[in-house]
């Protein structure tokens, strides 16, 4: 019986006869825990991430207070300023700092993260802990819907969505928050069929609780790990896909300071003015390094060989 | 075996019936009469008009008439006339087909040829400096935007060095940049997989039987890992295929290369449905039947895989 549900069970009273000793048990999910959080702590790679993650945080928090340049003002007198002291990352067309931009485009870029991956997962897991527990038809049904979703390869679900919604940021966040449902949506029934098998399930249920009260307390908190973090990872895989939108024009518009945006704007100026196209890019890039080697990192962390 | 085969084609039939749903449906749940749509940047159309376009299309008909016609008619191959050009979507797609197809081929060569000698050469010297390299390089690969890293090239390779044109199609030289920038980005991918199975394939017990023997190191890596390793290797191409094809939806507009999904984005931009909804069905039709064939290519191959 893993953390979650020796916790759960433990405030349940339907659940106390079935936890056989509930202190013990308590102290174990401590010290698997703490496992957790040394192995992460040892992982350089992970903490890079971590880092370039709190970074990422703190810039789109505090975007207004540090720069003193407006994001989206034009100053047609700072046209195209190479990189200096004034402007470390230079001026665009508009001669809007290009510095000010990335940091208000963090905003954009963990706003669109969190959105998409907070649908994909909501309704991924939703449609996952349906189809894996009452099984039969709902399961046929679902498992039909998620087999024709996955014949749209990679981005290409997305942009049929944009076509039905209209090009916009809020419709990208939609796209590709459901393009990524089934990864879920598969994720989270594969480990409702393992855990619904379980004695503790099975005990609940002898008990008498309802599928909600076996659902909400006993299942989803045990299943919940794997879907962190593919969380943590589809937040990176979310913000190069709405990034590639915004790219091709399908997202945010101008003069939005979104990264993928001020990219597309700068391949008009690849030959004198270079910095317009690199420095979000390199935004995009760290961005998407920080939160997937955090995922790897937490998936190592949360690998349950040795959590026992 | 040829039980399986039939298995395996029955079970793509709900796809692929599923597909084609999806697919009619898109452009039923865009808001607004189709009509309207078609007719949104030209002159309003009379009543005449609209009744004539309505018989035209199909829209008289009832739903289920509609969806019926709707797939005799693409399995006839007319998939309805662009609202754009008011040619044939078919002939549209036809023309640039071939050269999404040429890009999608030479960008998997070059990312089953960097991606396995990457892999291979990290597990055979694990823990040297060439596995750290390539591992940090396959990370740094699936963290890259695409469309970045074909700007970099472009500035360098095109507008700097002047060895490949800046855009277009038609040559090989004008399909360098483009099948590097795409098979880059899969080459991370599959340098990680070829790692992880070949450090398997290493610690084999038919490996130390055949260093035992005394054969050459190379051989053994080669002939005795290396062909077992290739196995989940084959089974990620599939999946690669369908990153490549819609990878090359954006990459296509990065190198402005006249494939189909530059005309893709082209007709999302200017909301052309009859062609958005020709390339959509056609590219997963494509992806289903790729997957359908590395399915059956992998039991053909692998004799382990139960057929049952």
């Amino acid at each position: 019986m893993n953390a979650h549900s020796v916790k759960r069970s433990t405030s349940d009273p339907t659940d106390a006869r079935v936890a056989a000793s509930p202190l013990a048990q308590a102290r174990a999910a401590r010290t698997q825990r703490q496992i957790v959080f040394q192995r992460l702590r040892a992982n350089r790679l992970a903490l890079v991430g971590a880092g370039i993650v709190l970074s990422l945080v703190v810039m789109a928090v505090v975007a207004p207070v540090i720069s003193p340049h407006d994001p989206v003002e034009m100053v047609l007198a700072d046209q195209f300023l190479p990189p200096s002291r004034s402007h470390p990352f230079g001026t665009d067309e508009f001669g809007r700092d290009i510095l000010t931009r990335i940091f208000y485009g963090a905003r954009i870029s963990l706003r669109v993260g969190v959105v998409a991956v907070g649908i994909a997962g909501v309704v991924g897991s939703l449609v996952g802990l349906c189809a894996g527990y009452f099984g039969k038809w709902v399961d046929l049904i679902s498992q039909q819907i998620i087999d024709v979703m996955l014949a749209f390869p990679g981005l290409l679900l997305a942009l049929a969505i944009i076509a039905v919604l209209g090009s916009s940021l809020t419709n990208v966040m939609i796209a590709v928050g459901i393009g990524s449902v089934p990864s879920y949506a598969r994720l989270m029934r594969g480990q409702v069929l393992s855990l619904k098998q379980k004695e503790y399930v099975e005990a609940a249920r002898a008990m008498g609780a309802g599928h909600w009260r076996i659902l909400s307390r006993h299942i989803l908190p045990n299943a919940v790990s794997p879907i962190i973090v593919l969380a943590s990872l589809g937040i990176a895989s979310s913000i190069l896909s709405a990034a590639a939108l915004s790219f091709i024009g399908l997202g945010a518009q101008p003069p939005t300071p979104e990264w993928g945006a001020m990219l597309a704007a700068g391949r008009d100026y690849l030959r004198d003015e270079w910095w317009i196209a690199t420095f979000p890019g390199i935004a995009i890039a760290l961005t998407v390094f920080g939160f997937n080697v955090l995922g790897d990192g937490l998936r190592d962390a949360l690998d349950p060989k040795g959590l026992e | 075996m040829v039980r399986y085969i039939i298995y395996r084609l029955v079970a793509a039939v709900p796809v692929v019936i599923g597909v084609t749903l999806a697919v009619f449906f898109m452009v039923r749940l865009v808001p607004g009469d189709p009509i309207d749509i078609m007719f949104a940047n030209q002159a309003p159309p009379t009543p005449e008009q609209r009744a004539a376009m309505r018989r035209q299309m199909g829209l008289d008909l009832p739903i289920h008439r509609q969806y019926l016609k709707f797939v005799a008619d693409a399995a006839r191959g007319d998939l309805g006339r662009s609202f754009r050009t008011q040619r044939p979507v078919m002939q549209e797609i036809k023309t640039r087909l071939p050269n999404t197809l040429k890009l999608t081929a030479a960008s998997l060569v070059v990312a089953v040829l960097i991606g396995v000698s990457a892999g291979v050469a990290a597990a055979t010297f694990r823990g040297t400096w060439i596995d750290n390299a390539s591992v940090a390089v396959a990370i740094l690969g699936v963290s890259i935007p695409g469309f970045w890293l074909g700007l970099m090239a472009i500035m360098l390779f095109a507008v700097k060095l002047g060895w490949f044109p800046v855009s277009g199609a038609g040559t090989w030289r004008h399909l360098v940049l483009p099948a590097f920038t795409l098979g880059l980005l899969s080459s991370a991918i599959l340098a990680r997989l070829t790692r992880a199975s070949m450090l398997d394939a290493l610690a084999g017990d038919y490996v130390r039987t055949a260093r035992a023997k005394g054969l050459r190191e190379f051989w053994v890596v080669m002939r005795h890992a290396l062909r077992n390793a290739l196995i989940p290797v084959i089974t990620m191409l599939g999946l690669q295929i369908g990153g490549l094809l819609s990878g090359a939806f954006i990459i296509e507009s990065v190198f402005g290369y006249s494939g189909v999904g530059l005309l893709a984005v082209g007709a999302l931009q200017t909301r052309d449905f009859p062609l958005i909804q020709g390339i959509v069905l056609l590219v997963a039709l494509i992806y289903v039947g790729v997957n359908l064939l590395v399915d059956i290519i992998y039991a053909v191959v692998d004799p382990r895989i139960s057929y049952s």
